[in-house]
């Protein structure tokens, strides 16, 4: 989940590895291709010997007969921990299930585009699997292009809606549900307890008490000092996608918008007084110098940062680190609002088995899977049922995360442009972090994004 | 002569004391890397800002020096994923050298028509960024069926412009005569060139060799999408796993990247011995 | 012009131009195949609506990409910023290469020591030094700063900056690059017959005359060469600043090659990308054109 965040930050290596030898994109296939390559799709896919990793799951195979019908299915690698526990669970499927085969290929994922690489050439080539795994803020674009298919036909209104309103949000697209998520993400506001008892500063332990940005920027300037930031803002991780998961819920708090709820115009929302104000207070954080343009990469584990918006990793390394730390909720203008989104399961348009694949997709997603999922990555979940069953959610400081998830949550623009927007938009929240004129450099942006979601309008 | 000694002394001692500085500021990064596989991540961290970034832990730092080398091999198969590497990567060596000389040669040495358009051509075939064919080529690869085959990761880049290019300008140097002589002797031109002017031309087949092993270990994209299957997958697949893992093992990446180095360093040094046999010698004797 | 020639099988020219295809051959087919097809293909794309999602509608829209490329403020930026690049990397590389090569190729102990120090940077992949040099760019706790703090000189913001982020790319760069060429100059080195420079010397020539009339002539065709592939290696400048400034502060390192990589690849618009691809290699296969004829050829 980390490295989603740090798409193109120095701390990864393989963008440029794969630079190196040549990335995708500018190909594709003419038509006699596509024809071939889908008829021979699901033959294909079989012997190419994708199977992989699932190991004893095979068994399960032979033992079904030839009734079975064999799904084809990719993840995204990860953690070690978190792809262990895809591979365990897609094996008890198998298991479980005499009449449906899951044969799933991990694919490596280095956060910048290694995995919507290898997506984008196999849709090209016409050899998508059944069910895969993608990100939540582009269900959208894939929605858009037919190449997942609705569950809104699959899924009873039970399951619907024991998950948290943000993956649901993540999931639809003009009005239908797409895809479903095992896990979320969030943003709290991390503090070091240390030295908020050395200033003598009270942290806010639910949503109600959260503070206000005046409150925040008091505090953060007072927990400045010659060699200690009062805030970090991972600004390491590069101008990327996390600049936007982060930041944009300063514009959502001020009741500002990226985009239209029609998703047809960024004009007037993402150059809104709302959304300049928001990155004018972003950069008054940088320019009162209370955080730090490059801070190093455990500047708040070191103590050398008092308090940090960070996602749910930055509790597992804080945690190794020899300090006491808490979370306080996100700080807000008029309402709070915190980041969300994470990685999801889509079903292809071209899967000859949707039923089956929505199956699978249930397991990946149910409350086991989920619970399992949560307590292995230490991110939160994306169901009611799993915040419920997990003790440490009631207390802090990890209540302030599922107050979050379950209460705040604003899940990031659902467009078929978003690439271009998310884009955008870090480029904006990195010009006000330089001090540059925000409202300039939004305009700019804004024409940017105008011209690519002109090729949505028909 | 004995006048001229000492200035030659002094001369000498100022090239050393040059070169060593200089490889001081070449060899810093290298050094920076092995020195950190030996550190825990904490460590390299706090090193970094010093000249300790570049020195090995003390004893009572480390709970062993090995410590990152031994958890990275029991966390992935690397020595699988570099025997893939070297297959696949001695693969396109051996192939390359054969076609690109002779192709090199060829545009070097004889008239036939259109010569000037076909190097034109593999010119600007080294110039569109490979990004651009990602894709069509993927396809083609796909439809002839040589997804996750060593055929799909060498045969597409057995021909190099790069090498094409660079053995042609060494061949356009090449002294006529030597040619001549064969052929009164009755060589083939075919036996010309793999007898007299390969044998000729060590260094610049030496460095082609390089150039190809340098550029095909260091692939990551091609062989992550062409060869997914777990038994195909190569070395820098293997160092992304590391990559991949958060929190990030860094000194466990460390290993990882000096293991994967060290090749290369080798065949460096070990083709270094073809770069003194070169037609310089041979030519200035007859 | 080319003067016309008639080839017949029977004559001399004839038998020449068949065993010049055959030696050809093998590369021509694979090139044609695995490069050239793709190539025609992103050709062809230049010319339609491609989008990755949509792989099944190419529409023919005509020279509407290349249309959009006269508009694009980045696209006129990022050739900005990547002339720059390549006008100062190209000539600062060539010299510090030349120079490693000359200093290796003399006969010393340790040479082989040497030589291998000053190419490690290029068997380490530009992606790690990349990462090296981002954290030792740091402006707080960077390594570099440190040392010229020794000297004196105050911090520096390196990548932070607009004005110094591509310079200090640049410096990575040479630095990263320049043992490559070394070894191709030292390999153009052996070339050189050692009777040349026995010749000079009982001329009495000096080490400055020897570099001037035997080196630097023995090593055109290689510099020649060496001159292209930095050239175009230059244009294509793409991993540093992905790595260590995502183009970034406010645009000063997005490189062409930079900006047709993230159309394609991030916003997935495969036909305007290949657009731009075209425009690039067009451009940059000139300016070899140009340099070729500059710079002219030696045969043997």
């Amino acid at each position: 989940m980390k490295r989603m965040f740090k798409t193109l930050a120095p701390l990864t290596l393989s963008v440029a590895i794969m630079a190196a030898c040549g990335g995708e994109e500018s190909g594709g296939e003419t038509s006699g291709s596509d024809a071939s390559g889908n008829s021979n799709n699901n033959a294909d896919s079989g012997e190419q010997g994708d199977v992989v990793e699932t190991g004893e799951a095979e068994q399960g195979v032979e033992a079904t007969g030839d009734e079975s019908v064999t799904l084809d299915m990719w993840i995204h690698q990860t953690g070690e921990d978190e792809t262990d526990f895809y591979i365990k669970r897609i094996d008890e499927f198998n298991e479980v299930n005499d009449d449906i085969y899951v044969n799933a290929e991990i694919i490596i994922d280095d956060g910048a585009s290694s995995y919507s690489d290898s997506v984008n050439a196999a849709l090209v080539a016409g050899n998508l699997p059944d069910i895969l795994a993608l990100d939540g803020p582009y269900v959208a674009s894939f929605a858009e292009a037919d190449i997942i298919t609705s569950v809104d036909e699959y899924i009873t209104d039970e399951d619907r809606e024991d998950f948290v309103d943000s993956i649901i949000q993540q999931g639809t697209y003009n009005g239908e549900l797409f895809s479903l998520g095992a896990m979320e993400a969030s943003v709290p506001l991390y503090y070091n307890k240390d030295i908020f008892e050395e200033e003598g500063i009270a942290a806010p332990a639910s949503i109600e008490e959260a503070w206000t940005w005046d409150e925040f920027l008091e505090v953060a300037q007072q927990l400045t000092t010659e060699d200690r930031y009062g805030l970090n803002l991972f600004m390491n991780y590069g101008v990327g996608e996390w600049l936007t998961f982060m930041g944009a819920p300063f514009v959502w708090s001020n009741n500002g918008e990226l985009i239209s709820e029609d998703g047809t115009t960024v004009d007037g929302y993402l150059n809104s007084p709302e959304t300049v104000e928001s990155l004018e207070f972003v950069k008054t954080l940088f320019e009162e110098e209370v955080v730090s343009l490059t801070p190093g990469e455990m500047q708040f584990e070191e103590g050398n940062a008092a308090m940090a918006l960070g996602g749910p990793w930055i509790a597992v390394s804080a945690e190794d680190a020899d300090f006491e730390w808490g979370m306080m909720p996100y700080p807000y203008k008029e309402v709070p609002k915190s980041p969300s989104g994470s990685m999801a399961y889509g079903i292809t348009t071209l899967s000859e088995h949707p039923e089956e694949a929505f199956e699978v997709m249930a397991w990946m997603t149910n409350e086991e899977s989920t619970i399992g999922l949560s307590e292995v990555t230490g991110m939160p979940p994306a169901r009611h049922s799993a915040f419920e069953a997990m003790d440490h959610y009631d207390e802090l400081p990890w209540s302030v995360m599922r107050d979050q998830v379950t209460e705040t949550a604003h899940a990031r623009p659902q467009t078929p442009a978003y690439p271009v927007l998310t884009d955008a938009f870090a480029q904006a929240f990195h010009a006000a972090a330089l001090g540059e004129d925000v409202e300039e450099i939004l305009n700019q942006q804004v024409d940017r994004v105008e011209r690519e979601l002109r090729r949505f309008q028909d | 002569m004995r006048a001229m000694k000492k200035p030659a002394l002094m001369k000498k001692i100022i090239l050393y004391v040059t070169m060593s500085f200089l490889a001081v500021i070449f060899l810093f990064p290298l050094v920076w890397m092995v020195m950190s596989s030996l550190k825990g991540d904490v460590q390299i961290f706090r090193d970094m800002t010093s000249i300790k970034a570049f020195l090995p832990p003390m004893p009572n730092e480390v709970d062993g020096y090995f410590q990152n080398y031994i958890m990275a091999f029991e966390r992935v198969n690397l020595l699988r994923y570099i025997m893939n590497s070297l297959i696949y990567t001695i693969g396109i060596i051996i192939f390359g050298l054969i076609v690109n000389s002779m192709a090199g040669y060829a545009l070097a040495r004889f008239q036939f028509p259109l010569r000037n358009f076909w190097l034109a051509v593999i010119i600007a075939t080294l110039i569109i960024p490979p990004e651009s064919i990602f894709l069509p080529l993927y396809v083609l690869v796909f439809n002839l069926g040589w997804v996750n085959t060593y055929t799909g990761l060498i045969v597409p880049f057995i021909a190099n412009a790069f090498a094409i290019f660079l053995f042609r300008q060494f061949f356009l140097d090449f002294p006529r005569e030597l040619e001549e002589a064969a052929k009164i002797d009755g060589c083939s031109q075919i036996g010309i060139f793999f007898r007299i002017i390969v044998p000729l031309s060590k260094p610049v087949f030496a460095t082609v060799a390089i150039v190809l092993f340098i550029n095909h270990w260091n692939d990551f994209l091609w062989p992550l999408v062409v060869a997914n299957d777990d038994s195909m997958r190569t070395i820098q697949i293997g160092l992304q796993y590391f990559m991949n893992q958060p929190p990030i093992q860094w000194g466990q990446v460390m290993a990882a990247l000096t293991v994967a180095t060290v090749p290369m360093l080798l065949i460096f040094i070990f083709l270094q011995r073809y770069y003194v046999q070169g037609l310089a010698h041979t030519g200035s004797k007859n | 012009m080319v003067t016309r020639k008639r080839y017949s099988l029977k004559t001399r020219e004839g038998k020449e131009a068949l065993t010049g295809y055959f030696f050809l051959l093998p590369a021509l087919l694979l090139l044609g195949v695995f490069l050239l097809y793709p190539m025609g293909a992103a050709f062809y794309y230049s010319f339609t609506d491609f989008y990755i999602l949509r792989p099944g509608e190419k529409n023919f829209i005509g020279l509407e990409n290349f249309q959009m490329i006269i508009g694009d403020a980045e696209f006129r930026q990022a050739l900005r910023n990547t002339l720059y690049f390549t006008f100062l990397v190209v000539p600062i590389q060539i010299a510090v290469a030349l120079g490693l090569a000359l200093l290796v190729n003399k006969k010393l102990k340790l040479k082989v020591f040497f030589r291998t120090a000053y190419f490690s940077p290029v068997v380490m992949s530009l992606v790690v030094v990349s990462i090296l040099w981002t954290f030792m760019y740091n402006p707080n706790e960077g390594l570099i700063n440190e040392m010229l703090g020794l000297l004196g000189i105050p911090p520096q913001p390196f990548l932070t900056s607009p004005d110094q982020a591509m310079n200090s790319i640049i410096v990575m760069s040479v630095w990263q690059g320049a043992g490559f060429q070394m070894m191709i100059f030292l390999a153009g080195l052996q070339n050189i017959p050692d009777h040349l420079y026995e010749a000079a010397d009982i001329d009495g020539a000096n080490t400055f005359h020897k570099f001037l009339h035997v080196t630097l002539p023995g090593l055109k065709n290689i510099s020649l060469f060496i001159f292209i592939t930095i050239t175009i290696a230059a244009f294509k400048l793409l991993v540093q600043p992905m790595i260590m400034t995502q183009g970034g502060p406010l645009g000063s390192t997005k490189s062409l090659v930079y900006h047709i990589y993230e159309v394609g690849f991030n916003y997935r618009d495969v036909g305007y990308a290949s657009a731009m691809a075209v425009v690039f290699t067009v451009m940059v296969l000139t300016i070899t054109i140009i340099q070729r004829i500059l710079v002219k050829e030696e045969r043997g």
